[in-house]
């Protein structure tokens, strides 16, 4: 069984623990937030141009964490899902269990998320539609 | 422990009416032996260990159970009842430390004053949690003659509208889809995309939704009017950005793709009426980003789960979180039964506190009249509808953040989460807040609007 590494914050406990119950070579789909280093604007409104600049400068700083971060992709016999990072730094990878910890063990890589299911928050309709 | 205090107030309604012998059944729990520590859960020997020790636990109960029952048949032998003796019943198998007794007003102390005894309780019925029957009738007068969905009129939006509507703030939807052509979104959905589960983008046109949930909530943040005059969005002009992000068998990289296009196509505000399979602390990450990096302002559904529990983004703690409130019949508001709420410990956040809690603020959430997409039954076609969840608060709320960042362009995410707490009406005032109910409070829109001046 694939052991995970109990002090490594960068991987959620839940994850960690589903992480543990795989072989080390099956294959998981995760979210990797690479190191990003522009600075903070302190919750200020953007205008376009801010926002345009902000995004080119966010992902350059992941694109130059993500050439760090291939090696460690390729040693584990995985991939990138996509071409680039996207606007919060994040790339989708496809690596196995043992690369999961590898990757959170990079200074490159600030989390890892598991590729989870999302839905509604469950609205229900109290009925009575009127046209 | 006091006797009083091992007895449940529920015997006050329980007993009441009748005579001093008449015998009702008790739950009584009492100590549980000390045993080691139980095996994980999980493997099939640890299974084998679990049941061992438990069957340990009941025989060592079972001795403490037999000195009870001895001492109360004994005391209520002393109080009159020897020819028709109470009757005792063990539940299960003895693995929980609970038994049923029969009590009467004469014995009830008897029982709770042996010292093994923590806890005496009446063993009142049951039943499902019923859902309760709305008179929509009433609601649609009072909307209509109110020319207002109550969630607006509670948060005295129609006030607002003298300073903002909401123009030139783009929120962005991430959701099941919109239906644009309603009525009451006439030239508010101002760009569509779908997000595949792959986290491929799709320009669809003209957009859709997938159900109804993402134009209920996009006519509570943006929509106009129904035919019959009611207002049933938050900010009218503003500008609506929609993702269908939950359309098919959809996973966090769908969201994070929705969200990235979000960023992208310019939003100020971010809803997501939405929830992961299970608790994912790191989410916090992608907060951190819109709100420090792009100021951005997330409001995020805090669940449906109940008191004690939150989901995941809604339980991070830097999500601007949203609980529901229901109208009461006498014009008051309490907090919906199923509106999550939580305190989550975060030992690495010193800034944060530690200890967050959740939900941040609470809004309308029941009986939500918004627009949804066309939709024929057998008795006719229907383009509205109300809905209950923390899904229908959460609009209200990026709603008004839309308008507070209209009327005040150069306000910050973090300037406006802070008036919208600071400003929160909690019903016992502000020394009890924030608590897993209510959070800060009930959202006051027009006193955030003047702090924030």
């Amino acid at each position: 069984m694939y052991q995970r590494n109990p002090f490594n914050h960068k991987i959620s406990v839940d994850f960690a623990n589903r992480l543990s119950n795989l072989q080390p070579q099956q294959k998981v789909r995760v979210i990797v937030f690479l190191h990003i280093d522009n600075g903070k604007n302190c919750g200020a409104r953007q205008s376009p141009a801010e926002r345009k600049a902000a995004i080119e400068s966010l992902r350059n700083s992941a694109k130059h964490a993500l050439e760090y971060i291939l090696n460690i992709i390729k040693d584990f016999g995985g991939q990138p899902l996509t071409e680039k990072p996207g606007a919060l730094g994040q790339i989708p990878i496809e690596i196995c269990a043992a690369g999961v910890n590898a990757l959170a063990e990079s200074d490159m890589v600030k989390a890892v998320l598991e590729d989870q299911i999302i839905q509604p928050s469950d609205g229900t309709e109290s009925s009575n539609t009127s046209s | 422990m006091s006797i009083e205090h091992k007895i449940s107030p529920a015997f006050d309604p329980f007993l009441a009416g009748l005579d001093e012998d008449d015998k009702r059944d008790a739950i009584v729990i009492y100590e549980a032996p000390q045993t080691e520590g139980l095996p994980k859960r999980g493997r099939l020997r640890e299974v084998h260990s679990r049941l061992e020790k438990s069957q340990q636990r009941a025989s060592i109960q079972k001795a403490l159970q037999e000195e009870i029952f001895d001492h109360y048949t004994e005391a209520s032998r002393d109080l009159g009842y020897s020819d028709d003796p109470l009757e005792i019943s063990l539940i299960g198998s003895g693995t929980l430390p609970v038994a049923t007794v029969e009590v009467t007003h004469k014995t009830l102390e008897a029982l709770a004053e042996q010292p093994h005894v923590v806890a005496v309780l009446p063993n009142q019925s049951i039943h499902l949690i019923q859902p309760r029957r709305v008179e929509y009738a009433d609601l649609v007068t009072q909307d209509n003659s109110e020319s207002t969905t109550w969630g607006l009129n509670s948060l005295d939006i129609p006030k607002l509208w003298e300073t903002s509507k909401g123009e030139n703030v783009n929120v962005a939807v991430l959701d099941t889809g919109v239906y644009a052509a309603h009525p009451a979104l006439n030239n508010r959905v101002k760009d569509f995309v779908v997000i595949d589960p792959l986290g491929r983008r799709i320009t669809a046109s003209p957009p859709f939704d997938s159900g109804q949930h993402g134009t209920h909530v996009c006519g509570t943040i943006a929509g106009g009017k129904t035919d019959k005059g009611v207002s049933i969005g938050v900010a009218p002009h503003a500008n609506l950005l929609v993702a269908g992000v939950l359309i098919g068998n959809t996973t966090l990289r769908t969201l994070l793709e929705g969200i990235s296009w979000a960023i992208e196509t310019g939003a100020d505000i971010i809803n997501m009426s939405l929830g992961m399979s299970y608790y994912e602390p790191l989410f916090t990450e992608v907060l951190d980003i819109l709100i420090n990096q792009y100021g951005i302002l997330p409001v995020v559904a805090v669940g449906n789960e109940n008191h004690g529990n939150t989901s995941s983004p809604g339980n991070s703690y830097n999500a601007f979180s949203v609980g529901a409130i229901e109208k009461l019949s006498n014009n008051k508001h309490d907090v919906a039964f199923f509106s999550s709420g939580a305190s989550l410990v975060f030992p690495d956040q010193e800034e944060a506190g530690r200890l967050v809690t959740k939900p941040d603020v609470v809004a309308p959430g029941t009986q939500i009249y918004s627009c949804i997409p066309p939709t024929r039954t057998p008795e006719g076609t229907y383009a509205y509808n109300y809905m209950d969840g923390t899904s229908m608060a959460t609009p209200h709320v990026a709603g008004v953040a839309a308008l507070l960042m209209a009327a005040n362009p150069r306000a910050s995410v973090i300037d406006i989460i802070r008036v919208l707490k600071e400003t929160a009406k909690h019903p016992v005032g502000g020394t009890r807040r924030p608590d897993n109910r209510w959070g800060w409070g009930l959202i006051q829109p027009l006193e955030a609007l003047q702090a924030l001046k």
